[in-house]
């Protein structure tokens, strides 16, 4: 009973880190068919931030790299972006991947290949017993604060005028101009929402890992990747399905595979994403276009 | 027609291969007489020019872009070090079943057996997953670059796990590399003026109007893919023999993002581009090693060693060309000398009739 408690607190707040990522992604995504792949080194800044603020208290760590990582993508956006807005899908995918890389190797170049460790404590480690159960804080950190995150998102795109016009943007980029939707205040926001995302992640990946290294965006990114596309290309809600889903397989995977083949794990999960793809190619929840809330 | 029009015409299109082979064989030669070390720079330029040429046969001709073609190189690299690493040596190293265990080949058939697999395995693998477009097919693509880095990190008893893998000959030279280099040229440019290469161009560049005319886009997926992946697999074998050792994070993803470099440099839809891009971008790569190490400059000015600064510059350059010229040094055109009169030159992506010269 303990066990089956746990499992599904880790399936749940895995799959709340992993629908994040995705979802921080498809923002992106719904927008300007672009998919970031410096998505991950926009966590591995938020990581960095962290290391070095490390010392100044919790709220000042979880600031920077909320700050930083948000700043990386307005610039990395500004840059890197802005001016092949209208170029062809893989041209915006290999730039994304170049920019990815080049951040990857500043980090190395500027801050050592090295692994850094960053001590969080407080709120976020530990554990608690509830009667005879023993229950450690961050994974039910990490899924009050996607729940929140989740909730606050829904809020945002379909209560507020930047939030309407951040989906009709997504749903007709040329249109929403016409009507007088300014694209640049659009896309500039959108990548400002998916840095902050990616900032949160950061915190609770590293509360959870404990170190930081130029290439720790990578396997987030390839999570989070994958989400998307089987969750349904352009759909957020579909991101963080796929997020879940994916998070809910590898903790099943986890916990159910015999022990030789558990090193085969993520094989096995990825030959899961291609059988799904093919059996329906525009993922669990598709949608015509654009970003549904 | 005449008859030495006919002639003409049906090897016009060898005169593209034989260019692009003259000027690789001329850039290797020239390079590799340059310095002692820099004949191992040119071989590992030309074994790029392999890979690179590999993998636009797939990716510029069905506009796709694969991240896994990167697994046909492990195959093959893996496959060669297997079938030629000294036998009493391989029954230490590895685990396999006897008729591995005492294989013992030839370079000739060290090079194409693995590539024959990877070619039945892109065949296998592609039916499936080229039936996907774009974003998906990327990202099959790259479950596909992950799952092969997983099993061979993880298969002891075949490619000895994640440690270094050694003991494979190292008998390719500069004319070994270079002769498979042009082999590839040859069969990329053979591709892509056969039906079954313009037929893929068609999909690539519509892929509803070109089945409305009848095209199997999955199957003219399937064969480039294959054939692409045994290029790929040639490449990895080369390269084996010419490093020795290696391990499976040498097939992951700095390599993929290396070929992608080279042959989005180049120009994404162009034979001429893939290889341009390859000697280019190693070109640029050993420069910025070397920088990596301090360089003394003309008037003493020393710049520092600055380790690493070889990866960064790499991302610099291709964010730059990007941002500068998407499409590449060559964008979607051949290299050719000669307009042939009211002829299209080498088929290529948006611009169709008149085509004329360029140097």
């Amino acid at each position: 009973m303990t066990n089956y408690i746990q499992n599904v607190v880790d399936a749940l707040s895995l799959g709340g880190l992993y629908a994040l990522i995705a979802l921080g992604i498809a923002l992106i995504f719904g927008l300007m068919r672009l998919v970031n792949f410096a998505h991950g080194e926009l966590i591995m800044v938020g990581g960095y931030a962290m290391v070095l603020l490390s010392g100044l208290g919790l709220p000042l760590m979880i600031g920077g790299a909320l700050v930083v990582a948000a700043v990386v993508a307005v610039t990395m956006e500004r840059f890197a972006f802005r001016p092949i807005r209208t170029a062809s899908p893989p041209t915006l995918m290999v730039t994304s991947f170049a920019v990815s890389y080049t951040l990857q190797n500043l980090a190395i170049v500027a801050l050592g290949a090295h692994a850094r460790t960053v001590a969080i404590s407080g709120p976020l480690s530990g554990s608690f017993d509830v009667r005879d159960l023993r229950l450690s804080r961050l994974p039910l950190v990490t899924i009050a604060v996607v729940l929140i995150l989740l909730g606050v998102m829904r809020l945002f795109l379909t209560k507020t005028a930047l939030g309407l016009h951040m989906r009709a943007a997504a749903e007709d980029f040329e249109m929403a101009r016409l009507v007088g939707v300014s694209a640049d205040k659009v896309v500039a926001s959108a990548f400002l929402l998916s840095g902050l995302l990616a900032g949160v992640v950061s915190v609770l990946l590293i509360a959870q890992s404990g170190t930081v290294s130029p290439t720790v965006g990578v396997t987030p990114l390839i999570v989070g990747v994958v989400a998307v596309v089987i969750g349904g290309i352009g759909n957020l809600t579909g991101a963080v399905v796929g997020g879940f889903v994916l998070g809910t397989l590898t903790v099943l995977l986890q916990i159910f595979l015999p022990l030789d083949l558990r090193v085969y794990r993520d094989a096995i999960v990825f030959t899961a994403v291609i059988l799904i793809l093919l059996a329906r190619p525009q993922g669990i929840l598709p949608s015509a276009q654009g970003v549904r809330a | 027609m005449t008859r030495s029009r006919a002639w003409l015409a049906a090897v016009s299109w060898a005169v593209l291969p034989v260019m692009l082979s003259v000027l690789v064989a001329f850039v290797a030669l020239v390079a590799a007489s340059l310095s002692a070390t820099s004949e191992r720079v040119a071989t590992e330029s030309l074994i790029n020019v392999i890979l690179v040429v590999g993998l636009y046969i797939f990716v510029g001709n069905s506009g796709i872009v694969s991240f896994g073609h990167v697994s046909f190189m492990a195959l093959g690299a893996y496959g060669t070090a297997i079938l030629t690493i000294p036998v009493a040596k391989k029954a230490f190293l590895l685990d396999l079943p006897g008729i591995l265990e005492s294989a013992s080949a030839g370079p000739f058939i060290s090079a194409l057996l693995p590539a024959a697999g990877a070619g039945i395995v892109a065949l296998v693998v592609g039916v499936p997953i080229l039936r996907l477009s774009g974003l998906s097919a990327a990202i099959a693509t790259f479950s596909l670059l992950l799952i092969t880095f997983t099993i061979v990190n993880n298969w002891r008893s075949v490619t000895a796990g994640p440690s270094v893998l050694v003991g494979t000959p190292t008998f390719t030279t500069l004319s070994w590399a270079l002769s498979w280099a042009v082999a590839a040229i040859f069969a990329a440019a053979a591709y892509q003026r056969s039906r079954f290469g313009l037929r893929l161009r068609c999909s690539r560049e519509d892929e509803f109007a070109a089945k409305a005319i009848g095209v199997r886009v999955v199957r003219e997926r399937v064969i480039a893919f294959s054939l692409s992946a045994m290029v790929v697999a040639i490449g990895g074998t080369v390269l084996a023999h010419e490093r020795g050792a290696f391990d499976p994070k040498a097939f992951y993803l700095q390599a993929t993002f290396m070929m992608i470099v080279m042959l989005v440099v180049g120009g994404l839809h162009s034979l001429s581009g893939a290889v341009l891009g390859a000697l280019a971008v190693s070109g640029i790569s050993e420069g910025l090693r070397r920088m990596e190490q301090g360089v003394t400059l003309w008037g003493g000015l020393t710049v520092p060693a600055i380790p690493n600064v070889r990866d960064l510059g790499l991302g610099l350059v291709l964010l730059v060309i990007l941002l500068k010229r998407p499409g590449g040094i060559m964008g979607s055109r051949e290299v050719s000398l000669i307009a042939w009169p009211g002829r299209a030159n080498a088929p290529s992506g948006g611009s169709a009739a008149a085509q004329s010269a360029e140097k």
